[in-house]
C-alpha cells in the first residue's frame, strides 16, 4: 500500500518542508484567533465588569 | 542584539530572494498587496501625510497663540484643533510610522519570508485611511469637530455636535487596526523566527515591538470599551459616566488612562528599539547589557499598566492611592535609567561616527531624558497639583513625543532608508534637517516649561499678557519646525529617485539579518530560512 511518501530523497525533503510550513501556518492562524478572542474578551468583559461593579 | 553568526548556506541568497512581483499592477497592486515591505511602505507614506496634516494643525494652534487675544479662530475651533491634532499625531502618525518599520524590518530581522498573517496585515493598514478621513471630516460637520481634548472626557465630549458618532467610530477603527497589527506582530515573532534565532538572540527593535504588541493587546480593548460606553451614554440612555443617572464621569478618566498611559509606552518603546539598533552600529560595539535591556523594556511595559491614575491626582483620591501611583510612577525611572545607562555605556570607548541616524539617536538620548525628568516632577503629588493642566504638562509630553518618538522615527528612516530604496540619502541635507529640527524643537517647547510654571493653562486660545514673550518664541519655533520638515520629504524623495548605490551592509558597523540581504531588499526575502548560530 502506498504511504504517499515520495521515493526520491530530494522530494521527501521538499514534502517534509511543505508539511512543516503547513503546520506552522496552522499554528500561526490558531495563535491569531486566540489573541483576537483575548482582545474581544477584554473589550466585552471590561464593559460588563463596569456595568456590574461601576457606580450606580 | 547579542552577537549573532549567520550561515547563509555558503551560496548567498541568489535562489531564495527574488525581485519578481506577480499580481495586479498600478493602484490595485497597493490595494491588494500582502507583501510586508509594500504594506510597510504604505504605513510610512500614510504616516508622512498625517505628519503634515497634524503638523499643520499645530501651526494653526501656534498662530493663534502668537499674541494674546483672539486673532484668527473662535475658541471652539481652537479646541477642535488641539483635539484632532493630538488624535491625528498619536493614532495617525506615530503609531503607523512604527507599524511601518515593524512591517518592513521584523521579518527581515528574524529571517522570516513575510508576516505570519499577510491578508490580515493588508486589512489592518487599509482601515487606517478610512478612519483618518472620517476623523478629519468631523471638522466640517455642524457643531464642529470634537473639542473635548484627545482624552475625550465626558461630559464635555458628549456635547460634541453631529461629529460625535463619526469621531467615536474613527477611534474604534484606529483601535481595531492597531489590535490586528499587534496580533500579527506577536504571531510572526513567535512562529516565524529562523532556525537558531532564540528569543534572546532577537534584535532589540524586534524585542521592543513584541512587548509593545502585548501592551496594545491589553490597552486598546479598554479604550474601545470606554468609547462604546460613551456612545451608549449618548444614544442609548445608559448612565455610565453621567452623575445625573447615577454614573460617574471620573470612571471614564480611569478607563481612559488605563489605556492612555500604556499608550505612551506603546509610542516610545519602538523608538527605544530603533535607538538600540543605531547606537551599537555607529559606536561599532555590541549593545552593552543586551539582556538587561530586554528585561528593562519588559519592566517598563509592566509598570506602565499600574500607574494610570498619576494623570488624575487632582480629581481627589485616597492618600493610599496617591502614594501608590506616585511611587509606582517613580519606579519607572529605574528600568528607564538602566536603558539610558546601557546606551551611554555602549558609546563608551566606541569608535564613534556621527551620521544622521546617530545624531538623531544622540539627540533622543539627551532630550527624551529631559522629558523624563519633567515627568518625574509631575509624578510628585504635591507638585503635580500645581502643574496640572498647565503648559508645563504640554512641554513635558511634547519633549517625550517629539524628540522621543518622532526623533525615533527620523532616526529609523535615515538608518533604514538605504535598505528600503537601495540608495544612500544626501548626508549633508540629512544633517541640515537634523540641526534645524533639533534647534526648532527646543525653541518651540522649552519656553513652554516657563509658561506652565508661571501658571498658563493649556487648551486655551487666549492668555494673560505677561505670557506673550515666551508664546511668541514658541510660535516662531513651531513655524520653523514645521517648515524644516519639507526638507525631510525632499531628502526621502531624492533618495528614492536615485543617489549613490547602497551596499547590502550599508553601515560599516551594522550587524543582523536585515543587512545580509541586498539593498534595496528584494520583493521576496528568506524564502529559505537562514540558520542563525
Amino acid at each position: 500500500m502506498s504511504t504517499g511518501t515520495p521515493r526520491n530523497p530530494a522530494n521527501a525533503d521538499a514534502t517534509r518542508a511543505a508539511a512543516d510550513d503547513a503546520l506552522r501556518a496552522a499554528r500561526a492562524r490558531r495563535n491569531g484567533w486566540v489573541l483576537g478572542l483575548l482582545a474581544l474578551a477584554f473589550y466585552v468583559g471590561f464593559m460588563i465588569y463596569t456595568g456590574i461593579e461601576g457606580p450606580r | 542584539m547579542s552577537s549573532t553568526a549567520v550561515d547563509t548556506h555558503g551560496h548567498g541568497h541568489a535562489h531564495d530572494q527574488h525581485d519578481a512581483h506577480h499580481g495586479p499592477r498600478g493602484i490595485m497592486r497597493w490595494i491588494t498587496t500582502t507583501n510586508h515591505k509594500e504594506i510597510g511602505t504604505l504605513y510610512m507614506c500614510f504616516s508622512l501625510v498625517m505628519l503634515f496634516i497634524g503638523g499643520g494643525m499645530a501651526m494653526l494652534i501656534r498662530l493663534e497663540l502668537f499674541q494674546p487675544g483672539l486673532q484668527f479662530f473662535n475658541p471652539s475651533f481652537f479646541n477642535s484643533m488641539t483635539t484632532v491634532h493630538a488624535l491625528i499625531m498619536v493614532f495617525g502618525m506615530i503609531m503607523p510610522a512604527f507599524a511601518g518599520f515593524a512591517n518592513w524590518f521584523i521579518p527581515l530581522q528574524i529571517g522570516a519570508p513575510d508576516m505570519a498573517l499577510p491578508r490580515l496585515n493588508n486589512w489592518s493598514f487599509w482601515l487606517l485611511p478610512f478612519a483618518g478621513i472620517m476623523l478629519l471630516m468631523t471638522l466640517f460637520m455642524p457643531g464642529g469637530g470634537p473639542a473635548g481634548g484627545w482624552t475625550l472626557y465626558p461630559p464635555l465630549v458628549l456635547q460634541t455636535g453631529d461629529a460625535f458618532p463619526f469621531a467615536m467610530f474613527a477611534i474604534h477603527l484606529l483601535g481595531v487596526s492597531s489590535i490586528l497589527a499587534a496580533i500579527n506582530i506577536i504571531v510572526t515573532i513567535m512562529n516565524m523566527r529562523a532556525p537558531g534565532m532564540t528569543l534572546l538572540k532577537m534584535p532589540m527593535f524586534t524585542w521592543t515591538w513584541l512587548i509593545t504588541a502585548y501592551l496594545l493587546l491589553l490597552a486598546m480593548p479598554v479604550l474601545a470599551g470606554g468609547v462604546t460606553m460613551l456612545i451608549t451614554d449618548r444614544f442609548f440612555g445608559t448612565s455610565f459616566f453621567s452623575a445625573a443617572g447615577g454614573g460617574d464621569p471620573v470612571l471614564f478618566q480611569h478607563i481612559f488612562w488605563f489605556f492612555g498611559h500604556p499608550e505612551v509606552y506603546i509610542i516610545i518603546l519602538p523608538a527605544f528599539g530603533i535607538v538600540s539598533e543605531i547606537i551599537p552600529t555607529f559606536a561599532r560595539k555590541p549593545l552593552f547589557g543586551y539582556a538587561a535591556m530586554v528585561y528593562a523594556t519588559a519592566s517598563i511595559a509592566f509598570l506602565s499598566l499600574v500607574v494610570w491614575a498619576h494623570h488624575m491626582f487632582t480629581v481627589g483620591m485616597p492618600l493610599g492611592g496617591q502614594l501608590f501611583f506616585m511611587l509606582s510612577t517613580m519606579l519607572i525611572a529605574i528600568p528607564t535609567g538602566v536603558k539610558v545607562f546601557n546606551w551611554t555605556a555602549t558609546l563608551w570607548k566606541g569608535s564613534l561616527s556621527f551620521e544622521t541616524p546617530m545624531l538623531y539617536a544622540l539627540a533622543f538620548l539627551f532630550l527624551f531624558t529631559l522629558g523624563g525628568f519633567s515627568g518625574l516632577m509631575l509624578a510628585m503629588v504635591p507638585a503635580d497639583i500645581q502643574y496640572h493642566d498647565t503648559y508645563f504638562v504640554v512641554a513635558h509630553f511634547h519633549y517625550v513625543l517629539v524628540p522621543g518618538a518622532l526623533f525615533g522615527v527620523f532616526a529609523g528612516t535615515y538608518y533604514w532608508l538605504p535598505k528600503m530604496t537601495g540608495h544612500m540619502y544626501d548626508e549633508t541635507l540629512g544633517k541640515t534637517h537634523f540641526w534645524l529640527t533639533t534647534i526648532f524643537v527646543n525653541v518651540t517647547f522649552f519656553p513652554q516649561h516657563f509658561l506652565g510654571l508661571a501658571g498658563m493653562p493649556r487648551r486655551i486660545p487666549d492668555y494673560a499678557t505677561q505670557f506673550t514673550d515666551f508664546n511668541m518664541i514658541s510660535s516662531i519655533g513651531a513655524f520653523g519646525l514645521g517648515l524644516s520638515q519639507l526638507l525631510f520629504v525632499y531628502v526621502i524623495v531624492k533618495c528614492a529617485r536615485g543617489g549613490p548605490k547602497a551596499s547590502a551592509q550599508v553601515w560599516e558597523g551594522a550587524h543582523g539579518l536585515e543587512w545580509t540581504v541586498p539593498s534595496p531588499a528584494p520583493h521576496h526575502t528568506f524564502d529559505e530560512p537562514p540558520v542563525v548560530k
